[in-house]
């Protein structure tokens, strides 16, 4: 489960977003949409423990290593690393099985494991990411942007991957894609 | 800790380890400050043979360029590639500290190996107690990796980076080389060997000390986004 009870975050005297209470549970998948700056990327760090809210607290797993899968558009990954070590390494700090190939072939980037990171196109990235993003089978979810990049099978890829999880995972994803809103059971605009 | 804790943190290791061989910039930044060190000083001293004292000092001058100028990127260089998330959402904030550390140890490791040897190479110097100079320098380079690596992580939170590593990391690095230098100099000439065994051990406490607190440190600056 993950939420959030009056949250609420400030840059200066101008709030991004205020008195935010709202729960996603296994089966639920809330999408975040709204105009650029309007704070969907920051309410996703703040859920994930990324950065702090100005006011009110985040709900989200106990152990954010593996109970947690968190990707974003503008999260970086290792340029000296190989696709299969991110994962390695991944797994290997979480605890947690690596599943390496498996997780490479489900998105669909087998062919590129022995890629540096820094070679990789943004969708490749992308694949990347939301491998990490699932590769512990937690219980959360949080996906920013995540089809930005995406070709068209990457985006039936993203789809699938998130279909075989919905029914026991909470997910949220901020995005203004219609294609990413067609998972929505729920949606939030922030305006 | 247990093993998973140590598996965790050796993982952290290997992953500095393996970009650092790909990308060598750490080693090569280390290698090339501290021997341009070591060879200047052997054309300055050519002819001559340098005081214990001086060279004690000198030897420690060059470990301290190359551990400062490299080491300070530990964390900097996670957060000028935007990297520094990942970490937070994989591992334990210790995990991150003893694998960085354990990291930033091996490479001083090489730097100061090699460097020393230079040194005593470059300066035909001779050595009165070999044994005494090889674990002060243990000890110091140690102490030097742990101090580094929390420096690190407070000097990328901060701007102008550059130019904090050195005003953070200097005022906390300077009981370590007052008793390294003492120990080098006992080590080199020979005389006031109590002393200098003191002075060794003193680098070790030093370590000790570095250790048990630096972590609780890490650990609440790293959670704080």
């Amino acid at each position: 489960m993950v939420g959030g009870e009056n949250l609420g975050k400030r840059y200066g005297d101008r709030w991004l977003f205020r008195h935010l209470s709202f729960e996603v549970t296994p089966g639920e998948c809330l999408v975040l949409v709204g105009r650029n700056g309007s704070g969907k990327s920051t309410l996703l760090k703040i859920l994930a423990g990324l950065a702090p809210p100005s006011e009110g607290s985040a709900k989200r797993p106990d152990d954010v290593r593996t109970g947690l899968g968190y990707a974003a558009l503008d999260q970086a990954v290792y340029p000296n690393l190989t696709v299969a070590e991110h994962l390695d390494l991944a797994a290997s700090l979480r605890g947690c099985q690596a599943r390496t190939m498996d997780l490479l072939e489900e998105v669909g980037l087998a062919y590129a494991s022995a890629f540096p990171a820094r070679t990789l196109s943004t969708g490749m990235r992308a694949r990347l990411k939301l491998a990490l993003a699932v590769q512990a089978d937690p219980k959360v979810i949080l996906l920013d942007e995540p089809g930005a990049g995406l070709d068209a099978a990457g985006l039936e890829t993203l789809a699938s991957v998130l279909d075989k999880r919905l029914p026991q995972t909470a997910v949220v994803i901020a995005t203004n894609d219609p294609a990413e809103r067609r998972f929505a059971t729920h949606e939030l605009e922030l305006v | 800790m247990n093993s998973s804790w140590f598996e965790e943190a050796v993982g952290v290791a290997r992953k500095e380890w393996t970009a650092e061989l790909r990308d060598t910039s750490a080693l090569m930044t280390s290698l090339v400050l501290s021997l341009g060190t070591v060879f200047t000083l052997a054309l300055a001293f050519y002819g001559r043979r340098a005081e214990p004292p001086a060279a004690a000092g000198m030897l420690w001058v060059a470990l301290l360029f190359a551990g400062v100028s490299s080491l300070t990127r530990t964390f900097v260089a996670e957060d000028e590639q935007g990297t520094g998330d990942l970490l937070r959402l994989w591992s334990r904030p210790s995990v991150v500290f003893w694998g960085k550390a354990v990291y930033a140890f091996a490479l001083m490791s090489v730097v100061a190996t090699v460097v020393t040897l230079s040194f005593i190479m470059f300066m035909s110097l001779p050595v009165a107690v070999p044994a005494m100079l090889f674990f002060s320098l243990a000890g110091g380079v140690a102490a030097l990796s742990g101090t580094v690596t929390l420096t690190s992580s407070i000097i990328s939170r901060g701007a102008n980076r550059s130019n904090l590593s050195g005003v953070v990391s200097l005022p906390l690095l300077l009981p370590l080389l007052a008793l390294g230098v003492a120990a080098g100099r006992s080590a080199i000439e020979g005389s006031r060997i109590a002393e200098g065994w003191q002075a060794c051990a003193g680098t070790w406490l030093y370590t000790l000390v570095v250790f048990a607190v630096a972590p609780h440190l890490f650990a609440a600056i790293w959670r704080e986004p």
